[in-house]
């Protein structure tokens, strides 16, 4: 991949990957690392990538999945990067905390980056089919919690 | 019973869920064009460097520094983020890409193995295979060894391991860290049928291609159970009917020192370790003085490291002998010499009982490794795969690998299978790859905008097989719950078996909230001659039945459902 080309797929994708890992991981220090790791990858790479920006994306959130798993215990997610988002958005927020690992990352993938449970599984390094039973439980778990703030 | 009418029963609607996290389309980001750039232009730059990313706009910046730690030599890199604390915290390097992700669905064979080692030293490292020591079963038995090999599954080609500090040995622990494939103990036949119990220990750094000797352990020589937590490798207990031990010790590679492990409350012979996150679980037999059980059914224990504790565990159904189990799926799912297996949830510290592996009965003690959603077990040569996902176990196995040794490991999302023919000797290196392999082609999709009361039929709902009898039921699944299945006056009552479990009503169906999930369903179900009723809830993805096998769910166009052949 060219330096110009990997730019332009930068600039296109890159806030809505760090965005999607932020809501993932809870961290801006994992979804800014795990990002630029990502794309420092893909620019090593060269011309190896057949498509750069899906390639990216599974990158980073492999990258990410890797530095969670290091953490022994679940961090508290970080409230500075999110403080002056909007009231349910911040519902949103708290209720992904609410959530085990998978299921942030399959429902954050599924529901705001747009992908299928196929693309999903290939990235998360597991199968469309539990990538299907993350999903559901996350969203179920997100109305339960998000059905209990707004009572 | 509870009913869920899935248009009404959520006040927040999927497109209200959507609508939320498209409003973080306005948290601001950081841009990192400059950092992807220096670290780009860097992959061979040797010792710590620092840089410091820009914040968010305008807003409180996220201070974070990142390095790297370049072992040029190696070719591999840590790297290490800093707050502006200045801790730091060791990140490992994370394979992106899954080289088996482009394998078939179901079995695929893979470049011939050197040799097949049983009870050897095996690691999967993302890339690559490690089997090192262990030993070639050939018929009155084979010699241990002291080498090994590499399968690098990026050229397919197998490759001798460089020579190892340690003499030929079976049974050693093994973990994969991350960066090194650790080993310890092990034991190998002496002299006068005495057994030689190794206490020493090596690492192999795959990037260096160099062995390391381990510091000496504070236990002594033995073929124990081993678990790696991500921090340690945990050796424990002693798989020898001729020796009771209930010690153990735990290594850490980064400050490369052992320490002692509390001692359990129980022993075991035959064994198997699995690290739940928190615990590891020891579970199996103990068979000692013979093959005689001490207990009237298995035994396991849990071992917390970091209160350095023990609790054992209450007793299963399975029957004395058993000794393999896997960590799947917030569960150990255990298997017996008999084909009956149960799962064990740390969080209730209770067991349920599974169906038994659809198998034919072989004299044959089980293997089994995981990876994410599915366990595979190996009576044999015959083999099953079990989907947590589904519940259940699948009859995998190949009729041209019966009576064959077989040795499965966890590769990523695949299992590499090493066999070898008892009879001929062939050898054979397979994939297993659970992903479609369980799922059934061409099957139509779910359409979630079909009117209410549409019906779902699941055309051939195949329970597990005894024998060769084969009990397939007809079923009907309505989207609102209402419609059971086909019950026995419906005509598609089961056609022979000794075995099988059969639909008694639909007690609730969840979902689906999008367009590709999963309906979660909740049955009641009567097992064999209608003598034991239990409730199970099973995950219906579009493209499977509720075995998750042949062809599934199809959906009737809002018309009557009618059973399927």
């Amino acid at each position: 991949v060219e330096r110009a080309g990997l730019e332009g797929i930068y600039r296109e994708h890159g806030p809505r990957l760090w965005r999607a890992l932020l809501l993932a991981t809870g961290d801006p220090e994992v979804a800014s690392d795990a990002l630029a790791e990502a794309f420092a990858q893909a620019l090593r790479r060269d011309s190896d990538l057949r498509d750069p920006a899906a390639w990216v994306w599974r990158a980073g959130f492999r990258i990410a999945a890797g530095e969670m798993k290091t953490r022994n215990r679940v961090e508290a997610m970080s409230v500075d990067v999110v403080q002056e988002m909007p009231e349910s958005f911040l519902d949103l927020w708290a209720a992904l905390r609410r959530l085990t690992p998978h299921q942030r990352t399959a429902v954050v993938l599924a529901d705001y980056a747009g992908w299928s449970h196929r693309e999903i599984a290939r990235a998360m390094g597991s199968t469309a089919s539990a990538v299907g039973v993350h999903a559901h439980r996350a969203r179920r778990r997100l109305r339960e919690l998000l059905e209990d703030r707004d009572a | 019973v509870r009913v869920v009418d899935c248009e009404s029963f959520w006040r927040i609607e999927m497109r209200d869920l959507k609508e939320r996290f498209r409003e973080a389309d306005g948290l601001p980001t950081p841009d990192l064009w400059d950092e992807v750039r220096a670290r780009g232009a860097a992959p061979g730059r040797e010792g710590l460097a620092r840089s410091t990313r820009p914040g968010l706009d305008g807003r409180k910046p996220i201070t974070v520094a990142v390095a790297f730690m370049v072992f040029a030599a190696a070719g591999t890199f840590a790297w290490v983020a800093f707050r502006g604390t200045e801790t730091d915290r060791s990140i490992h390097p994370v394979p992106v890409e899954d080289p088996f992700g482009d394998v078939e669905p179901g079995w695929s064979e893979l470049p011939v193995p050197p040799e097949v080692r049983s009870y050897a030293a095996t690691a999967w490292t993302g890339s690559q295979l490690l089997v090192w020591g262990g030993d070639e079963f050939a018929g009155s038995g084979g010699g241990v060894n002291d080498d090994g090999f590499i399968f690098d599954a990026t050229d397919g080609a197998w490759r001798p391991l460089p020579d190892a500090p340690l003499n030929a040995r079976s049974f050693p622990a093994a973990a994969w860290t991350g960066s090194e494939l650790l080993v310890w103990g092990g034991s190998a036949p002496g002299s006068f049928g005495q057994y030689v119990r190794y206490d020493d220990g090596a690492a192999y750094d795959p990037a260096t291609r160099r062995w390391r000797a381990l510091p000496p352990a504070p236990i002594d020589g033995r073929a124990p159970v081993s678990v790696w937590t991500g921090e340690e490798l945990i050796v424990w207990g002693s798989q020898d009917r001729e020796l009771r031990r209930v010690d153990g010790a735990a290594y850490d590679p980064s400050e490369d020192r052992w320490r002692r492990i509390a001692d359990a409350p129980i022993e075991l012979t035959d064994a198997t370790a699995v690290w739940t996150g928190e615990e590891m679980i020891v579970f199996g037999a103990a068979l000692h003085g013979g093959n005689f059980p001490e207990t009237p059914t298995a035994i396991g224990g849990a071992y917390d490291p970091e209160r350095d504790t023990w609790r054992q565990l209450p007793p299963s159904d399975l029957s004395p002998q058993a000794h393999t189990a896997a960590w799947v799926g917030g569960e150990m799912i255990a298997l017996d010499y008999e084909q009956g297996t149960a799962a064990y949830d740390p969080s209730t510290n209770g067991w349920r009982p599974l169906a038994d592996i659809p198998l034919r009965f072989y004299e044959c003690s089980p293997r089994s490794v995981a990876i994410d959603g599915f366990v595979f077990a190996n009576f044999c040569g015959a083999t099953a795969v079990y989907s947590a996902a589904v519940d259940r176990w699948h009859d995998t196995a190949r009729p041209d690998l019966s009576g064959w040794v077989l040795e499965p490991v966890a590769a990523g999302q695949t299992f590499l299978v090493m066999g070898r023919s008892q009879e001929s000797g062939e050898r054979k290196m397979l994939a297993f790859n659970p992903l479609d392999g369980l799922q059934c082609a061409g099957t139509q999709h779910v359409d979630p905008t079909q009117p209410e009361g549409a019906t779902y039929v699941v055309e051939r709902f195949q329970r597990m097989r005894f024998d060769d009898a084969r009990a397939d039921i007809g079923g009907i699944l309505s989207l609102r719950g209402e419609a059971a299945f086909a019950d026995p006056d419906s005509g598609l009552q089961p056609l022979v078996g000794g075995y099988y479990h059969f639909v008694w009503e639909v007690l609730f169906v969840d979902g689906p909230l999008g367009p590709d999930d999963a309906y979660e369903v909740g049955v009641r179900m009567r097992i064999g001659l209608g003598e034991r009723v239990v409730e199970e809830t099973y995950f219906v993805s579009p493209g499977r039945n509720l075995e998750g096998e042949h062809c599934p769910l199809v959906i009737d166009g809002g018309r009557p459902g009618v059973a399927g052949p």
